[in-house]
């Protein structure tokens, strides 16, 4: 009876005993965005619900009569470009290249950036056709399940612009980031995919399901 | 998740504290004990609000007509009575032995994120004290603890001279912003939890070898983070349905009431599970010790939890068998809930298989453990008579609802935890508690949960609705409420009996020193000193077997009779005691040269003695950025200035804590 | 423990003395569930106590057997209480559709509007349904009169916050859902007063919720709905007084005083001298004691002070003690 399933496993990238070969970083990150899951969730079904709803009182238009759908969709091609530059930026340090790792991770954030720009652009748009968050339910979930949504966008961007920061004060203390560092790296970039990947749902969902 | 590494300590915004003794160690410790410790005592605390709010109802219900309390105070009475127990007591108790004895029942020397784990503390305690600020400030929330909207988004305070005041009327909000406080400390909690799970258990700690106690809380923290995330949101719709008249839960412009009772109930059935595993893992722990036999069906009692926890999923609508669903859905939903009982009496099969053929010896932890089956049973079984939705419908909203959730909950769940405090309290602390007081703590414990909440089964199917603050003479309700409240002053004075146990072992130093091994225990945590060391284990233990230890102690005959090994003993520490064949010394000392990634472990390796062993530095900002929430929240509530020291504090503790490295 | 068996107190609100063929339906399952739930307690508490007794700890058998599992016991124990709720749920799901029914075709049709604290009953002419808009014939509080023998269908629904509505000896709970009208079925089998309470805490006067059904048999009902669709008396006398008043202060801003003109934010006063119970059916309006004067005149100067809540204005020093008299006057002239 040797215990063998679970050994002191050493990846390259990881110091420490782990029971399962993934660093704790990672696990945790993946159980965060599980979690993250049932939030959006919950949050998409309110929409649902709602999305056809007004009380007696509001006269306003839904946000389904507002969608500017070619729009929309280049907004949401901007936050798929940058999925693809996090994965330029997480191979560039994996083949140790901080330099042009710090580029993709700022090209990451410009794009997140101007998406969460058009997004606030998009709001007032509706704002001045009339429809106010309290307008109706329909819009009350709206602007809160997009709003959410762009909130995570900015943290992922100001996560993005930390990293690239950090990595530039290493380097000018003379520790240049290695490959070894781009575990970090990918554990953001998996936040930012998911995020990206929940916008794809969102766009789907609510934009273009009628 | 810190963004990157860094080694300079230079650039720390506060002094990296460095005492871990002492009063001011408490505030900035990283280390899982001492935080599992905060979370009991907190807990304890709160359980005396919770108590005194109990007894508050309970007098007022003592008599027809009573006039202890008025109808505002009664309300807010339970309201916070429910709220503080299931989100300031049991779930941090749960997360207080989780912390305590998880990593020590798994061979870690600590959990995977310690700065992460305090956060989860800070946040509760900040978030629970915020929730009862508003005592201070206009008035608590009085909306029952499932706050159903649309009386909890409406302003359900009666005219008022003081409306228009800051905060008057705000008792609901604090509700809605204090849950979402503690229940981001849940979540990071139940994250540190899972990792620490997956990751880091000893060699040779199998899955299939993990202590029940240990599986328990593997299942919650899975429970935790997926139903946080939906209470959350509930939360946050109420919130701007409270403070920006939005319309998510009223009618007024196409919202729908029911959705509130969904949101909630998604996550509220599988919180009481939450509330309950726990307890079930405590006493699958002091059954098989006291009983000195194995666990009884292990993997059987494991996957039982584990389906606990998938079909409470789908549940939740029990709860609204009397708002409408149409008949399809409340047969769907009865007939998942009447199935919730086989795999939870697998659970008690089990223990009771467990004790047969066993050689029982009637400790105080015992006989908390026994009662705990008895009480949960009988709760057990009015759960499943509420699964007949036809008759729930006379059911729901009465006393015999409140007779259930207390069967389960005190009988259950608090019982298996007073019984888990005497169990682990030498381990925790050195001293065992006394035997004898110990015992009279049980005897009025067990009465008085029988005297309270027996009689609440009648006078709700008598009539008797809950949540109300007084009844009319004449209905023949009286003398069982009466009961109920003698039987409640009696569990007032089970709590003194204990508090006072406490006391006098620890405060007045008269318990019996413990030793390592007091119960003759069978998992990893009674192979160390009580207390244990800081590093807890000063050789990571070579796991070969379920229940670790107790098979260092002793073996089986040919016939499967308990033998007694040679080398081993009850007394001996293990670290003096283990065999050493059996133990592989790990070597990492040179770990520690490596590259830092973030986040902080405490897993280095050592010597026999403990030096050298590299844990994690304490940090002052888990609790500075935890003391932002309070701020937040008045801010967001009542005046937007009071958000700027909140972004403060929040932005000192993220940032220092990025700065700072885990440990140096 | 768990003796809740049988209850010998018949305090017309008990849910174990059902007193109408959907509160028996409820309560036929309630007795199957009751009695296999206590069997299989008593099958527990039996093996646990077995278990403390015969395998308590004694000089001599520290080292018990070391037993670790036995797959057939768990497979057992697995099945068996499978099968026993597969057996129960037939019932069980047999009830909640009957409860669903239909009504029969001669069934009264009552629309009932929870408010913050009180019952409003709206007798309909025809069935609610998608293209059916009934007429309310005419509106009541607190005191639900139904005909025994007949199916009442219930269309419960709330104006602000969610009630739930109930009579245990007539049927189980609907709650009042504002935004929804959800149909309940119930039935008396002998004349009698059934005592009911509102079910879901509603605010500061939940506890003061209370609701009576008075059941009548065919013909005093026949005669009962006559009187309520008759046109208000023409008040005399000092109630002549009292009816000036009751316009002058706006009561009628709240209070439907002349037959039902669509929902109002108080009780139908209409005709309210034949009712015995009001606000939430706490005080009794004992029409013509000395004791039901000095109560009605104290609720209608301070409700809030009588009620918790209340939501009915607060009048105190804008009323004098004339007008008062006149009031009730008025009140009580309104059979
Ligand atoms: C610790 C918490 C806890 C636990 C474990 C449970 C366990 C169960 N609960 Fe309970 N419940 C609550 C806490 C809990 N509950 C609370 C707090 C509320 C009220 C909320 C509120 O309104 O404020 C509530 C309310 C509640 C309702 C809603 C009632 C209403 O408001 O109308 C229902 C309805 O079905 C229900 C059912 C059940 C069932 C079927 C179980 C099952 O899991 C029980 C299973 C256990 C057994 C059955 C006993 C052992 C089994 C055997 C010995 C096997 C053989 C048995 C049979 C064959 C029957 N519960
Ligand atoms: C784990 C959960 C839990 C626990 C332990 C309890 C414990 C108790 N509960 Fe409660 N209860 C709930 C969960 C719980 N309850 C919930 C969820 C509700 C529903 C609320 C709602 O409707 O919204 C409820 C509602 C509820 C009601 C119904 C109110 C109503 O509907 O109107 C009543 C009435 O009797 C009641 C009574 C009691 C009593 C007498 C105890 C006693 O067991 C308490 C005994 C404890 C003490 C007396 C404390 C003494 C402690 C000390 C002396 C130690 C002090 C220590 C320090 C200071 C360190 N509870
Ligand atoms: C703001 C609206 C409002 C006004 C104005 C008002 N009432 Fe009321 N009244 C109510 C409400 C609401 C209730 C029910 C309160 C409850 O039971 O909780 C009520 C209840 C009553 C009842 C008991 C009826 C029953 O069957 O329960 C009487 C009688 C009554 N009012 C008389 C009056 C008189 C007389 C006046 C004027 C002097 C008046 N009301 C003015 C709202 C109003
Ligand atoms: Cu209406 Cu409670
Ligand atoms: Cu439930």
């Amino acid at each position: 009876m040797k215990g063998s399933d679970v050994s002191a496993v050493s990846t390259h990238n990881d110091e420490h005993a782990s029971s399962t070969g993934y660093s704790n970083n990672k696990v945790a990150m993946w159980a965060f965005l599980g979690s993250e899951c049932l939030f959006f969730g919950a949050f998409i079904s309110s929409y649902l619900l709602y999305k056809n709803r007004a009380g007696p009182a509001a006269t306003e238009p839904y946000p389904k009569d507002l969608f500017d759908i070619p729009f929309t969709s280049v907004t949401s091609f901007i936050l798929l470009v940058s999925s693809l530059s996090m994965v330029l930026a997480l191979s560039a340090i994996q083949k140790n290249d901080p330099r042009r790792m710090r580029v993709w991770l700022v090209c990451t954030a410009a794009l997140g950036m101007l998406f969460v720009a058009c997004q606030v652009f998009e709001f007032t748009e509706f704002l001045r056709e009339g429809m106010s968050p309290a307008s109706s339910v329909a819009a009350t979930a709206f602007y809160i399940l997009t709003g959410i949504h762009g909130a995570h966008v900015t943290i992922g961007v100001l996560m993005l612009l930390g990293q690239a920061g950090a990595s530039l004060v290493d380097e000018r203390r003379g520790a240049p980031w290695t490959a070894a560092r781009s575990e970090g790296v990918e554990i953001f970039g998996l936040y930012w995919h998911f995020v990206d990947i929940v916008w794809i749902i969102i766009f789907t969902v609510i934009y273009l399901i009628k | 998740m810190a963004a990157s590494s860094i080694q300079a300590p230079s650039r720390a915004l506060l002094r990296r504290p460095k005492a871990t003794t002492g009063a001011l160690s408490w505030f900035t410790t990283v280390d899982h004990k001492k935080l599992g410790i905060l979370y009991i005592v907190t807990a304890a605390v709160f359980m005396g609000i919770g108590g005194l709010e109990a007894i508050l109802i309970r007098l007022q219900l003592a008599t027809p007509d009573g006039t202890i309390l008025t109808a505002s105070q009664y309300n807010q009475a339970f309201t916070m009575h429910g709220t503080t127990m299931v989100f300031l007591v049991v779930m941090p108790l749960a997360a207080g032995f989780g912390n305590y004895l998880m990593p020590l029942q798994i061979g870690a020397r600590d959990v995977a994120f310690p700065r992460i784990n305090a956060l989860g503390y800070w946040a509760f305690l900040t978030g629970g004290l915020f929730l009862y600020s508003s005592i201070f400030l206009g008035g608590m929330a009085s909306g029952g603890w499932f706050g159903y909207a649309p009386l909890s988004t409406g302003d359900n305070l009666a005219a008022s001279a003081l409306a228009g005041t800051p905060f008057v009327g705000s008792g609901q909000t604090f509700w809605a912003l204090g849950l979402i406080f503690t229940g981001l400390g849940s979540l990071v909690g139940a994250i540190n939890f899972i990792v620490t799970i997956v990751n880091m258990r000893a060699p040779g700690m199998r899955l299939m070898r993990m202590p029940v106690f240990t599986w328990m809380i593997t299942v919650i923290s899975f429970l935790l983070l997926f139903a946080m995330p939906v209470i959350t949101v509930a939360l946050i719709e109420m919130f701007v349905d409270r403070q920006y008249g939005t319309s998510f839960f009223t009618t007024a412009n196409g919202g729908d009431p029911l959705l509130w009772q969904h949101l909630f109930w998604i996550f509220g059935h599988p919180e009481v599970y939450i509330l309950i595993l726990p307890g079930m893992g405590i006493v699958s722990e002091i059954l098989p010790t006291a009983a000195r036999k194995p666990l009884f069906g292990y993997s059987f009692v494991v996957f039982s939890g584990v389906a606990i926890g998938f079909m409470g999923w789908g549940v939740w609508a029990h709860h609204m068998f009397a708002t409408g669903l149409g008949p399809v859905a409340v047969t769907a939903f009865s007939l998942s809930t009447m199935f919730i009982a086989v795999p939870t009496g697998v659970k008690i099969f089990n223990w009771i298989a467990t004790l047969w053929g066993g050689a029982i010896k009637f400790t105080v932890p015992m006989m908390f453990s026994i009662a705990f089956i008895g009480l949960f049973v009988v709760g057990g079984l009015s759960g499943v008579t509420h699964a007949f939705a036809a008759h729930d419908r006379q059911q729901t909203d009465t006393y015999y609802i409140v007779a259930h959730f207390h069967y389960v909950l005190f009988g259950g769940g608090m019982m298996a935890f007073i019984g888990g405090a005497y169990f682990y309290f030498p381990k925790m602390f050195g001293r065992m508690l006394n035997e004898r007081v110990g015992k009279l703590n049980f005897w009025l414990m067990f009465i008085g949960t029988n005297l309270t909440f027996g009689p609440m089964h009648i006078l709700g199917l008598e009539g008797q609705p809950r949540r109300t603050y007084t009844y009319p003479e004449g209905l023949n309700w009286e003398h069982w409420n009466l009961v109920a409240t003698i039987g409640s002053l009696i569990l007032a004075l089970s709590f003194v009996v204990f508090l006072g146990n406490w006391i006098w072992s620890i405060g007045m130093k008269k318990g019996e020193i413990a030793g390592d091994d007091p119960w003759d225990g069978r998992t990893l945590e009674w192979s160390i000193s009580s207390p244990p060391p800081e590093y807890n284990f000063a050789v990571v233990p070579q796991v070969e077997n379920r229940d670790d230890f107790w098979h260092r102690k002793y073996t089986e005959d040919e016939n499967g009779f308990l033998v007694r090994r040679i080398s081993g003993g009850a007394d001996d520490g293990a670290t003096k005691s283990a065999p050493t064949t059996t133990l592989e010394k790990r070597d990492l000392g040179d770990a520690g040269d490596g590259p830092h990634d973030g986040d902080d472990q405490g897993d280095h390796g050592g010597h026999g003695d403990g030096h050298g062993i590299h844990l994690p530095n304490p940090s002052y900002h888990p609790l500075v950025l935890a003391l932002g929430l309070p701020f937040i929240g008045w801010g967001l509530i009542n005046h937007w200035g009071l958000l700027i020291p909140g972004a403060i504090f929040v932005f000192w503790g993220v940032v220092g804590w990025m700065l700072e490295p885990a440990s140096e | 423990m768990l003796v809740a068996g049988c209850s010998s107190n018949d305090n017309g609100q008990n849910a174990l003395k059902p007193k109408g063929k959907y509160a028996e339906k409820a309560d036929n399952l309630w007795e199957i569930s009751f009695w296999i739930a206590a069997a299989v307690g008593v099958l527990v508490f039996l093996m646990l106590i077995v278990a403390m007794i015969k395998f308590r700890h004694r000089p001599g058998n520290e080292n018990p057997k070391q037993v670790h599992g036995n797959t057939a016991m768990e497979i057992g124990w697995t099945i068996a209480p499978a099968i026993l709720l597969a057996i129960l749920s037939v019932p069980s799901v047999k009830t909640i559709f009957e409860l669903a029914d239909d009504p029969a075709s001669n069934a009264v049709h009552v629309r009932v509007v929870g408010h913050q604290y009180w019952w409003e009953y709206q007798y309909l002419d025809s069935e609610p349904t998608d293209d059916n808009v009934p007429t309310v014939l005419f509106a009541t509080a607190n005191e639900l009169v139904i005909p025994t023998e007949r199916d009442i269908a219930l269309y419960v629904t709330s104006i602000d916050v969610i009630h739930s509505f109930w009579i245990p000896s007539l049927a189980g709970k609907q709650d009042a859902v504002p935004g929804r009208e959800v149909r309940m079925l119930m039935a008396a089998d002998e004349p009698g007063r059934y005592l009911g309470q509102c079910g879901e805490l509603c605010g500061l006067s939940h506890a003061n919720m209370r609701a009576v059904a008075l059941a009548y048999d065919e013909a005093e009902y026949q005669a009962w709905v006559e009187g309520q669709m008759a046109p208000p008396v023409v008040p005399t006398g000092l109630a002549t007084e009292g009816q000036a008043v009751f316009t002058e202060l706006g009561c009628a801003g709240c209070h439907g005083a002349d037959g039902f003109d669509g929902e109002r934010f108080g009780p139908n006063l209409t005709h309210v001298a034949s009712r015995d119970l009001y606000a939430g059916a706490i005080f009794d309006f004992a029409w013509g004691t000395p004791e039901g004067a000095a109560q009605l005149k104290a609720w209608i100067a301070n409700a809030p002070g009588e009620k918790p809540g209340a939501t009915m204005k607060e009048y105190s020093g804008a009323l004098t003690a004339s007008q008062l008299d006149a009031l009730v006057a008025y009140l009580e002239s309104l059979t």
